[in-house]
């Protein structure tokens, strides 16, 4: 699954630590997640689209074939 | 003061509150036998030191909040969790296989009251896994 949180969060000028400290995650968790290494739970990804004023699938892209 | 901070001073004052009381009870009484004195020393300083370093957690989150609120995040993220969740895993997943490989070679080497007392804590292992597991599945 690819995701634009690093994209978005720079539109919107942000620290990872910010937006960790919003969504109630560690910075490391938001690291993983803009790396793409950790995928993150339905909450936790609503969560962070809810933020950014985006449809959860603008924000995080599901592909079929490096599906992880 | 937020609900992880609390949590974590009621915890150290418990795990204080027991080391204490512990400690006080080996040194009041002369009747222990050596190594059950030994073993409850040994048990009280862990938990006494357990409960200083909550202490510790806690006089830092209370005089930077910033700080309090990370120990909040770091305690309910969700990845930490997941990682913490699959090293359990795999801690007793290793532990089950080598206590059954230590309890088969034990019986190789007839010294059978090892071998059972394994077998048992195997037993006793497997049963839990499975309670856990069906509590877990008619919790989800």
């Amino acid at each position: 699954m690819k995701n634009k949180v690093e994209e978005y969060r720079k539109i919107m000028n942000e620290k990872q630590e910010d937006l960790a400290n919003i969504v109630g995650v560690s910075r490391q968790t938001i690291i993983s997640i803009e790396k793409g290494k950790y995928n993150p739970s339905i909450l936790l990804a609503f969560k962070i689209s809810n933020h950014f004023n985006k449809p959860i699938e603008e924000v995080f892209i599901y592909e079929e074939e490096n599906d992880e | 003061m937020n609900k992880v901070v609390k949590r974590k001073l009621i915890g150290s004052i418990i795990s204080i509150l027991i080391g204490v009381s512990v400690l006080v009870y080996v040194c009041i009484n002369n009747n222990i036998r050596e190594e059950l004195n030994t073993y409850l020393i040994g048990f009280s300083s862990g938990i006494i030191f357990v409960g200083i370093i909550f202490l510790f957690q806690v006089f830092i989150a209370i005089k930077n909040p910033v700080k309090g609120v990370e120990l909040e995040n770091m305690q309910n993220d969700e990845r930490i969790k997941m990682i913490s969740d699959s090293a359990m895993s795999i801690t007793g997943k290793i532990s089950i296989l080598v206590e059954a490989i230590v309890s088969i070679s034990a019986a190789f080497l007839g010294k059978m009251e090892i071998s059972e007392c394994i077998g048992f804590i195997i037993s006793i292992q497997l049963i839990i896994y499975l309670v856990a597991y069906n509590y877990t599945t008619n919790k989800n």
